[in-house]
């Protein structure tokens, strides 16, 4: 009996929505003509829809159109949303401006303090790195070509490396002329 | 021009005060006054900032004439806005209760000043059990019974899937029926 009250109160609830069809209108009419709580859960629901939806409808203050006008008059020019969208990301890109700027002040202040100066100095390092192998591997392949191979091919190696060490050397005079502390100074040090 | 007004739809008279000429406003306003001056009425139970609440919905309306879309229904989208004027001046002010003299009531000619008292009287009580249902169970119930939402329009309004709207429609009215049959006791 409670199972079936259930499925009939989820009608009650919908004849108040508005979205029973007939059939359903009619099973529910027959349902809580035979049982008192469902006829009393309807009846009660009934009468307070009914107070609900006899609300009178107010009219408003006459001088509404004017006082809302005179409001609008007074507002400041600020344009439309896209403007204010496109103030909020220029602010935005501002602070972030500013941000990287004050990463990197102490860098421009006092060299070989700041974040930066961390970043050049570790890649600096890293190919410093790169380049000693790069010697010692000149100088091996110098000794076992001076000992195996023909003198040709030894000026051969010698030469790639020697171009090699050119592009190294000129990236290091740009890398000097762009960083004032980076590569020479450190390294003088 | 005021000619042409008249017969221009929602969305052509907010083109026209989007193109910078803020007198067409003045259309929306009288078009719509008296539907957002009753929702703000309904929600905020009859309190005397209505008319001010109703003021402040119609510029929020205006500042947000750019984020209006043509799809829905311009009606819909007021009252969403006055919905949410209402929420956030309830959050600042705490809601108290409104004497049931002061509410108005429905002048029935055809009945006697007894059964008229006794009518007053219940929808008195009706009110006052809305006003103290708590605000996301009476927010449909005014929305959908008073003003006659639809779902779909309290889906939007709302920004709430249906079936929790249903949900909360439903509890709203067995709260309500609780409270009643509960003071006629």
């Amino acid at each position: 009996m409670r199972f079936r009250c259930n499925r009939y109160r989820n009608l009650i609830m919908r004849y108040f929505d508005r979205t029973l069809n007939r059939e359903e209108n009619n099973l529910l009419k027959e349902h809580t003509d035979g049982c008192s709580n469902c006829r009393t859960l309807f009846d009660d629901l009934q009468r307070i829809m009914e107070g609900l939806e006899k609300t009178v409808q107010l009219d408003p203050d006459p001088e509404l159109e004017t006082l809302v006008m005179t409001r609008i008059h007074s507002l400041p020019e600020t344009g439309n949303g896209k403007q204010g969208g496109f103030i909020i990301a220029l602010y935005g890109s501002l602070c972030l401006a500013a941000l990287l700027l004050a990463a990197s002040l102490p860098t421009l202040i006092l060299p070989g303090t700041g974040i930066l100066d961390l970043i050049s100095r570790g890649v600096r390092d890293l190919y410093s790195y790169v380049e000693m192998a790069r010697i010692a591997r000149f100088i091996y392949e110098v000794l076992a070509l001076f000992f195996s191979q023909t003198v040709s091919d030894v000026v051969k190696a010698a030469y790639n490396d020697f171009i090699f060490a050119c592009f190294a050397a000129a990236s290091m005079v740009i890398g000097y002329f762009l960083r004032p502390d980076w590569g020479l100074k450190e390294m003088n040090k | 021009m005021g000619g042409n007004r008249l017969d221009a739809t929602d969305y052509e008279i907010i083109k026209i005060c989007l193109s910078g000429q803020q007198e067409a406003f003045s259309e929306l306003v009288t078009r719509y006054k008296k539907l957002i001056h009753n929702v703000i009425y309904n929600l905020s139970g009859g309190k005397s900032e209505v008319s001010d609440l109703a003021q402040d919905v119609f510029i929020r309306i205006y500042r947000s004439l750019h984020r209006y879309n043509p799809d829905y229904r311009f009606a819909t989208w007021a009252i969403k806005i006055a919905t949410n004027v209402y929420l956030d001046w309830n959050r600042q002010n705490k809601m108290e209760s409104v004497a049931v003299e002061n509410i108005a009531e429905i002048s029935d000619n055809r009945s006697n000043p007894e059964e008229q008292h006794l009518k007053d009287e219940e929808m008195g009580r009706l009110r006052k059990a809305i006003n103290e249902l708590p605000e996301k169970y009476r927010l449909p119930v005014v929305l959908f019974h008073q003003q006659g939402l639809s779902y779909k329009d309290l889906e939007e309004v709302l920004n709430l899937p249906v079936s929790i709207v249903k949900n909360r429609l439903y509890r709203a009215r067995i709260s309500l029926k609780g409270r009643l049959c509960l003071e006629e006791e």
